[in-house]
């Protein structure tokens, strides 16, 4: 019969994960979480001081886009309630696993 | 920031002055004699405008608002009406019994007059929409 | 550490800010309420020294080690702004804005006092809503809800 997606020929893996076959070592690649997190600390960190110059040049006279200073600031303060929720979901997470009875 | 508000307001002084000597041009229709006693009927005065404010405040102001360059008397011919019981007529020469008088259509200036006013009113539009626009970058912040 | 909470993201400078639009709002509107007194001298202060002498207390500040660690915004190089033991700031007018020789019909522009006021409502509306976007996040950061 036709199988136009391919789901029937596919034995060999359940559902998207694909379990590995013993003997055959998993290549880990991309950066770990933590090099992430850490990543967009320091962003999250620029972007706050980049609103802060970008107030601070508004209000002296140096800037005369308000347009600009409004923009810097949603977004430095979008990027930190973003970070500030990652980190409740991280605790979270890790409120869950010490739950767990071994 | 206030750049544009700038120009705005030069706009508005410099259609308020315009207006000022449309005023006087109406209301001095009727002059003959000069401020000594002369007969030296009164000649029209007209404003030139001309691009830049050099009183503004900000440099956005400086470059692209508008100024009175020039108050230009008009130095035509006065009409002449015939009037020769008038003591300022003309004694003698071509134009015995003339009487000199201001070269000002005041239909022509009633007209000049609205035109100044509409455009005093566009640009307190102008100034109103910039306010508007920066409150609304305001919003942004939420 | 309370003091510091304050003292960054450019705080400082808008509530100064806010403290000067505050108090120019009131020698704008008197100038607006005399225009047509005889002998009226028109006091202002120039917001653009003031934006001066707030870059020149920042770049002061950058000397000292930056936003937190520099210490309180200082502007002590102008007698119309007067800063006092608290850090706030109080108007001093000395000079009077424009000619100073007018005859009873007004040299003074309304144009350019309306302008004026339009200004300073604009400036002291965005300081109040950047500074309290600003503590929006540092209660949000508090609360740790986002």
């Amino acid at each position: 019969m036709s199988d136009p997606l391919g789901l029937i020929r596919n034995t060999g893996s359940t559902g998207g994960v694909n379990m590995p076959r013993s003997g055959v070592q998993q290549q880990i690649n991309g950066p770990s979480f933590k090099d992430v997190l850490m990543d967009n600390l320091k962003e999250v960190n620029k972007l706050q001081q980049d609103a802060s110059k970008a107030i601070e040049d508004g209000l002296t006279g140096n800037r005369s886009d308000i347009e600009g200073v409004v923009s810097a600031v949603q977004k430095a303060d979008t990027a930190f309630r973003m970070l500030q929720s990652v980190r409740n979901k991280v605790i979270e997470a890790y409120d869950e696993l010490k739950q767990v009875r071994v | 920031m206030f750049g544009s508000l700038d120009i705005s307001t030069s706009g508005m002084i410099a259609q308020r002055e315009r207006m000022a000597s449309i005023a006087a041009n109406i209301a001095n229709r009727n002059t003959i004699l000069d401020a000594d006693g002369k007969v030296n009927p009164y000649r029209r005065r007209m404003v030139h405008f001309a691009p830049g404010d050099p009183k503004a405040g900000s440099s956005e102001g400086r470059a692209m608002g508008v100024h009175v360059a020039k108050i230009e008397i008009d130095q035509g011919e006065p009409n002449y009406e015939w009037d020769p019981s008038n003591p300022y007529a003309f004694k003698e020469g071509p134009r015995a019994g003339y009487v000199p008088t201001p070269n000002i259509n005041s239909v022509v200036e009633q007209i000049n007059a609205m035109e100044a006013a509409r455009a005093y009113e566009a640009n307190v539009v102008a100034a109103e929409a910039t306010k508007t626009m920066m409150a609304q970058a305001l919003r942004i912040l939420g | 550490m309370m003091a510091d909470l304050f003292s960054s993201g450019g705080m400082q400078a808008l509530e100064l800010t806010l403290q000067f639009a505050g108090q120019r709002q009131r020698l704008i509107q008197s100038n607006i309420a005399n225009i047509d007194t005889p002998d009226y001298r028109p006091m202002d202060v120039s917001p653009a020294k003031f934006q001066k002498s707030l870059a020149r207390a920042i770049a002061a500040r950058e000397q000292l080690g930056g936003d937190q660690a520099g210490g309180p915004l200082l502007l002590n190089d102008s007698r119309e702004i007067v800063q006092q033991a608290d850090g706030s700031i109080r108007l001093n007018p000395q000079t009077a804005s424009g000619n100073v020789l007018f005859h009873d019909r007004n040299n003074r522009d309304l144009e350019r006092l309306m302008q004026g006021l339009a200004e300073n409502t604009t400036t002291y509306r965005v300081a109040a809503d950047l500074l309290r976007s600003r503590y929006d996040v540092l209660r949000t950061a508090i609360s740790q809800r986002v």
